[in-house]
Formats: C-alpha cells, sequence, structure tokens
C-alpha cells in the first residue's frame, strides 16, 4: 500500500465539517422538540455540543487507526504485519462508522422532513448500514487476531469460545428486551416522531439483533485473543507496547456494545429520561475516542521499535 | 549443531523484541555492518554490539529489563 495512511485525517476531518454543517443547517424537527419536551434553542445547543463532541471523537478515532495503518505498513511483508493490516482496516471501518452513520442519518431527518414518507427507509438504511459496518469491522478485528495467535503459536482455552457463545446468546436477549416490545419501536409513538425500526419482530431478531450479537461474539473472541496474545508473545518491550492496543481495542469494543444497548433503551424518546441517556451517551462516546487514543500510544511504540 | 551468529543474536534479542527481532537486527547489520545479515561473523559482534545497545536503550530505559539482554549481547561477544 503506497499511499500515505495520513490522507485519512483529511476524510475525517471532511465528515466531520459535512456533519457539524448539516446539524446547523437542518432544523429540528417540532415531532422531535415535543418527543424530548425542549425548546428549539435548547436542541441547537444539544446538537452543537453533541457535534463538537462527536468531531473530537472521530479526531481521535481516526488518530488511532491511522497510527496502526502507519505499523502496519513498516512490517507489511511479515505475518504479524498483514495480522496489523487487517486489524488496522478493522479498525477503520469502526472508526468511520459513525461519522458515516451520523451524516446519513442528519440527511435523513432533513429528507423526511419535506418527504415524511421516507422516514423508515431512511430508519431502515441507517440501521442496517451500521449493523453491517459492525459486523464486518469486528469480523476483521476477529481474523486479525487468530493471525496474530498463529505469531505466538499458541492457542487460548475452547471453553473462554464457548463462554462468549453463552454471553452473545445473553445479549440477544437482552437487546430484544431493550428493543422491542415497548411504544416506538416500530412505528412512531407521535405524528412526525421516529420509531426505531419499522420492521416486524422477527425482522428487527433476524437481520438486526442477531448480527449485533454476532459481531459482539466476535469483538469478545478478538479482544480475549488479543490480550491472549499480548501475554504469551515473546519479547519484554514488543508486549508492553501491545498491550496498549490491546487495552485499547477492548474498550473500544465494551464501550460499543454498551453504546449499542443504551441506544437501544433510549430510542423510544422518552423525555424523562433524556439527561441520564445523554450524559450515557457522552461517556461511551468519549470512551471509545479514548480507546482509539490508547490504541494509538501502542501502536507509535511499535512503530518505534521498527523505524530505530 | 552451532547455531550461527546471526540466529545467537536473534535468539538473544527475541527476548525484548519478540516478534520483531529479527527486523531489528536485519535493520541493524544493514546500517552499520552493511553486509548482508547472514554473513556476520563473530569478528562483528562486537561492532554490532554497542549499535545495538544504542538503538534498544532509545527503547527503554529500564535498566532491570535491558539487564539481561546485556548480558547476553557480552556472553555473545566473549563466547565468538
Amino acid at each position: 500500500m503506497s499511499k500515505n495512511p495520513k490522507r485519512f485525517y483529511v476524510v475525517m476531518a471532511i465528515l466531520a465539517g459535512v456533519y457539524v454543517a448539516l446539524a446547523i443547517l437542518l432544523k429540528p424537527s417540532q415531532a422531535m422538540l415535543d418527543q424530548y419536551g425542549i425548546s428549539l434553542t435548547k436542541a441547537y445547543i444539544i446538537i452543537m455540543s453533541v457535534a463538537i463532541m462527536l468531531a473530537a471523537i472521530w479526531a481521535s478515532a481516526v488518530y488511532g487507526f491511522v497510527h496502526v495503518l502507519e505499523y502496519a505498513k513498516l512490517i507489511a511483508a511479515t505475518k504479524d504485519g498483514k495480522a496489523m493490516h487487517k486489524l488496522a482496516i478493522g479498525l477503520g471501518l469502526i472508526a468511520f462508522r459513525s461519522p458515516v452513520t451520523s451524516i446519513f442519518i442528519n440527511l435523513m431527518n432533513g429528507i423526511t422532513q419535506h418527504y415524511p414518507d421516507l422516514a423508515d427507509t431512511g430508519v431502515i438504511l441507517s440501521n442496517y448500514l451500521s449493523v453491517a459496518v459492525a459486523v464486518i469491522g469486528f469480523w476483521l478485528i476477529n481474523q486479525a487476531s487468530e493471525q496474530l495467535l498463529e505469531v505466538a503459536g499458541r492457542t487460548p482455552n475452547s471453553r473462554v469460545r464457548m463462554a462468549f457463545r453463552l454471553l452473545s446468546l445473553g445479549l440477544i436477549s437482552l437487546y430484544t428486551f431493550l428493543a422491542i416490545g415497548r411504544g416506538g419501536y416500530q412505528f412512531p409513538t407521535n405524528p412526525g416522531g421516529r420509531a426505531s425500526f419499522y420492521l416486524p419482530n422477527w425482522l428487527i431478531v433476524s437481520t438486526i439483533i442477531v448480527p449485533y450479537a454476532y459481531a459482539w461474539y466476535l469483538a469478545f473472541v478478538a479482544s480475549y485473543n488479543l490480550i491472549f496474545y499480548s501475554r504469551n508473545v515473546k519479547g519484554v518491550l514488543y508486549k508492553q507496547a501491545l498491550r496498549w492496543v490491546a487495552w485499547g481495542i477492548n474498550i473500544i469494543i465494551l464501550s460499543t456494545i454498551v453504546f449499542q444497548l443504551t441506544g437501544a433503551t433510549g430510542s423510544r424518546g422518552n423525555k424523562l429520561s433524556l439527561g441520564p441517556l445523554l450524559l450515557a451517551a457522552y461517556l461511551l462516546l468519549v470512551l471509545i475516542g479514548a480507546g482509539f487514543v490508547v490504541i494509538a500510544v501502542g501502536a507509535k511504540k511499535l512503530k518505534r521499535i521498527e523505524e530505530i | 549443531m552451532s547455531q550461527s551468529v546471526y540466529d545467537q543474536l536473534i535468539a538473544a534479542t527475541s527476548e525484548l523484541l519478540g516478534p520483531a527481532s529479527a527486523r531489528f537486527i536485519d535493520r541493524q547489520i544493514d546500517n552499520h555492518l552493511h553486509i548482508e545479515p547472514r554473513q556476520i561473523t563473530s569478528k562483528d559482534v562486537d561492532t554490532l554490539s554497542h549499535w545495538i545497545r544504542l538503538s534498544i536503550s532509545m527503547l527503554s530505559d529500564d535498566k532491570e529489563t535491558l539487564k539481561d539482554y546485556e548480558a547476553a549481547l557480552q556472553e555473545l561477544s566473549r563466547a565468538n
């Protein structure tokens, strides 16, 4: 790969700029203001504070991704280099998933203000876009972690994977409980409002919840593999650097899962729970950004080993 | 069959740098001795050890961590 990974900073800056511009240009709908019981001014304050925070988090996400990609480039011809490249691409998908889906959602919100019949299409497409990128991103990270285990020449206990399978099955139940069965998940509860899915229950479970649970299973296994690899691979200095990458990925995986479940809880827009839900969402997003910064610290240490 | 000087260097360095050890040693030999890595002989070990110590010191100043590696390099110099 001869192209400079730093070009992704430009891509992310453009995406962040588009998102902030859309946030300013697209006036919140009256239905949304009524749903949350807030004024237009307060809505703009919330929207702009979220936009600025998201831009900062996306900056840290691309920062972590670019450093891993640069490290993978340095060791491209090697076995661990191929694994790191796959890891970088997976992290890149996770990093860019948020701005791309956020812009898409904002665009669809703007379009549906003029063409309300497209509301369900927009929600369905954004849900499927989000789950598809999550599955592919975590699959790549999982595959990278399996390749790294080959480098270490050791494999973890298979019972751990069984435990993760059971955990993922449990998360299907939890996500289903949070996401469906209450008002607003299939159809809007008030005129001009939004539903979470606009899909029948069986499609929600089979095409959104189950794929997410599969993505989370892949993520759990990847997380465990990376920790196992960082503990069992040789090289004191190499391990010290790699541990940052492994823990950064763990922070991102756990925060992403909790964020998705929190979103399912808050999707019905209960105005009484808006404050705590927003706070939880902010904290999780900050954690995701912090995870990418931790990854960058580790990737920079690994790069240093290859450059001296 | 005794290990070559190159393989001994890799083995010692892998305790510090793991999968990156071969790449590190190849780079040090190429940059400071200007020979093919596997052509390194016992006569080159002293010179190379100096550069290796310098490079490793840029990665870590933890003397405890580097103590064993230093001892391994000195052993290599003496044995060869």
